[in-house]
């Protein structure tokens, strides 16, 4: 495989764990406080500390930067609190085996976003389908799994 | 069910910021980029909980803001930038399934850390996650 998709799939697999350590850590942070949304409000508040410190860096000042990306980034960012606010709600207002097979679904969502605004950009395979799917019903076998049995 | 529209608003917003992530990136460093989502990221959680759950910041106590302090540093600093940084090399289509595993992830931890024992059930979903993951990351 070439290089530059051999990191970019590591930084996949770290983001991957970064996400399973943030599952354990947040239970711990909610365990004793009932509002998963004040706790992401200060999460990000520490996350965007930690970040702003990594982009004071010579490289960083220097590096490319376009209006058009920053407003792409920007909804972006709005969109993914979005995602994170509703999956909240969602899960207070109904059972976890209800609500993580439906958000388990975001791979074939990107997929399908992918093949209608990425066309000259991202190829869609058959391949890649059959495996986003398979990943998203192990997902959902382990959900239900640790949860109803 | 009320939840499930909000389930399905969860899974559609996570879904556009992978695209909008993917073509926002064409002109802008990741690092810069992740900052700026960061930052209506926030705004954005921050209005959400004013409007229905400002009295939760009342609450709060030192033990629990370092809780999501640590959170925020792994998931947002960290797990963001590294998700932000797939995108840009292998794309959303490809890096959206691999994000997904996290709960095998998860299931890996509790074994270790919590002496967690897992079902039939868990184990053959571990093994479609697996066999898609090769999938995913072997098709061209």
């Amino acid at each position: 495989m070439d290089k530059h998709l051999s990191i970019g799939y590591i930084f996949a697999i770290a983001a991957a764990l970064a996400y399973a350590i943030n599952s354990i850590v947040i239970k711990k942070g909610l365990s004793s406080f009932g509002s998963p949304l004040a706790g992401a409000t200060i999460a990000m508040s520490f996350g965007l500390m930690a970040l702003s410190i990594l982009s004071v860096r010579a490289s960083e000042l220097r590096a490319p930067n376009s209006k058009r990306g920053a407003l792409f980034l920007g909804i972006a960012g709005i969109s993914a609190a979005i995602g994170v606010s509703a999956n909240y709600i969602a899960l207070s207002l109904a059972p976890v085996v209800v609500i993580a097979p439906i958000t388990s679904m975001t791979p074939m969502i990107t997929i399908l976003g992918a093949h209608l605004f990425l066309r000259g950009t991202e190829r869609i395979t058959s391949r890649l389908v059959v495996g986003s799917a398979l990943v998203v019903l192990g997902v959902i076998i382990i959900t239900l799994g640790r949860h109803m049995l | 069910m009320l939840g499930i529209p909000f389930a399905l608003m969860a899974s559609v917003g996570w879904g556009i910021s992978a695209i909008l992530v993917r073509l926002g990136l064409r002109n802008m460093s990741v690092v810069r980029g992740t900052l700026i989502s960061l930052v209506t990221s926030l705004m954005f959680t921050a209005a959400v909980t004013l409007i229905i759950d400002a009295a939760a910041f009342s609450r709060l106590s030192p033990a629990i803001v370092a809780w999501f302090a640590l959170a925020g540093i792994i998931n947002f600093a960290l797990g963001r930038q590294f998700n932000y940084q797939a995108i840009n090399r292998i794309g959303a289509a490809r890096a959206s399934p691999v994000f997904s595993t996290s709960p095998l992830f998860a299931i890996a931890l509790a074994i270790i850390l919590l002496g967690e024992t897992i079902n039939v059930m868990v184990a053959l979903g571990a093994l479609s996650v697996l066999v898609g993951l090769w999938l995913v990351t072997t098709s061209r």
